[in-house]
């Protein structure tokens, strides 16, 4: 069962769910995650459904069931997130309503999750494709209701924090303001922007944002719901154009956590990061990166954006 | 401007204990 243990040189929390080592691997005669009818063996006994969200079977955080031992208890909990009963489609593909639908789902997530007196950040993310370790191809995506603060949302928010208490700015509308206009402008509307970031770690991130200084998804308007799900299939799309196939990524969401702290810099905004370096070729977390906690990157982020951003050019724009 | 879109959401119990959410978009009239 779920427990979570801290490293004192690393400062850093461990979870440890050694029941996900036996979780569905790749299977090849059964989705788990397709409507199987009322009744059904599937993870969904539905005839059919737009978007569903049920408590993962195999958490990596769960119920506390280690009272009295000195671990901190992972109280906390994880949801999968299933975008679609078409087993074949992926996010990119997704009709721009449901894309939608996803969004608002995510913000009642988001607030229901984080209204939990445990939950101190609800980190929601998707894996795509195996070569990032996904285990359904079914298109989804999961939610961790974490009782910390992630070490890289934390250093984000450590960061813009400092930038806000120096200038009085955020440090993410400045950083959209800084690439607003420059060569590294995957795609941009009225009010979402996305970029390959100056420092990018993978060679083809991006970061998506919404331009107004919003905390968390839960407090974007309805006009920027609909920008946010058109530049979702925008970025997503990009990669899939860019590459000639359905491309892999990590999808993580950064957003203002749901302790009681105030989180004033706390400025909500999508990364991927897609693990190709190029079309043939995959980027490896080896020896620097892991062991030294340096990325090296074999590409220039401008070339990288020019890239996406004529690929993201070709993306049609659906919305009602 | 779109329409506003309301969410709708249906809980069930699965068999095991855990729970499963639909989630919809309720059908709105045009303004």
């Amino acid at each position: 069962m779920p427990e979570l243990r801290f490293d004192p040189l690393r400062k850093e929390w461990v979870a440890y769910a050694t029941e996900r080592n036996d979780r569905t691997f790749l299977p090849t005669d059964f989705c788990p995650l397709c409507p199987s009818g009322h009744g059904g063996a599937s993870e969904v006994p539905l005839d059919t459904f737009e978007v569903v969200v049920f408590e993962n079977r195999f958490p990596a955080f769960g119920p506390d069931r280690h009272d009295g031992r000195p671990v901190r208890p992972a109280t906390t909990g994880c949801e999968v997130v299933v975008y679609t009963p078409e087993h074949e489609l992926t996010l990119a593909r997704l009709p721009l309503e449901r894309v939608r639908l996803l969004v608002d789902v995510w913000a009642d997530r988001y607030r229901e999750l984080g209204s939990r007196r445990e939950v101190g950040y609800v980190y929601i993310f998707e894996n795509k494709g195996e070569e990032v370790g996904v285990t359904l191809h079914h298109p989804h995506g999961q939610i961790y209701a974490m009782p910390f603060i992630p070490p890289f949302a934390k250093a984000e928010l450590d960061a813009s924090r400092e930038h806000l208490d120096r200038s009085g700015e955020c440090l993410h509308c400045a950083e959209i303001a800084a690439e607003a206009s420059g060569p590294r402008v995957v795609l941009s509307d009225s009010s979402t922007l996305a970029f390959v970031p100056r420092s990018a770690r993978w060679p083809y991130e991006v970061h998506l944002y919404p331009r107004r200084h919003v905390a968390s998804i839960a407090d974007l308007d309805e006009a920027e719901r609909w920008d946010l799900a058109q530049a979702l299939l925008g970025v997503t799309g990009a990669y899939d154009r860019q590459f000639g196939f359905s491309t892999p990524y990590v999808m993580a969401v950064h957003q203002a956590p749901t302790d009681d702290g105030e989180w004033p810099q706390a400025h909500l905004h999508f990364e991927f990061y897609p693990p190709h370096r190029r079309g043939d070729r995959l980027k490896y977390l080896a020896g620097v990166e892991l062991g030294a906690g340096t990325f090296v990157n074999d590409t220039r982020p401008e070339d990288t954006a020019a890239q996406l951003r004529d690929a993201a050019a070709l993306q049609p724009s659906n919305r009602p | 401007m779109p329409r506003p879109k309301k969410l709708s959401r249906k809980e069930i119990a699965l068999p095991d204990g855990r729970y499963l959410i639909a989630y919809g978009h309720m059908a709105t009239e045009d303004a």
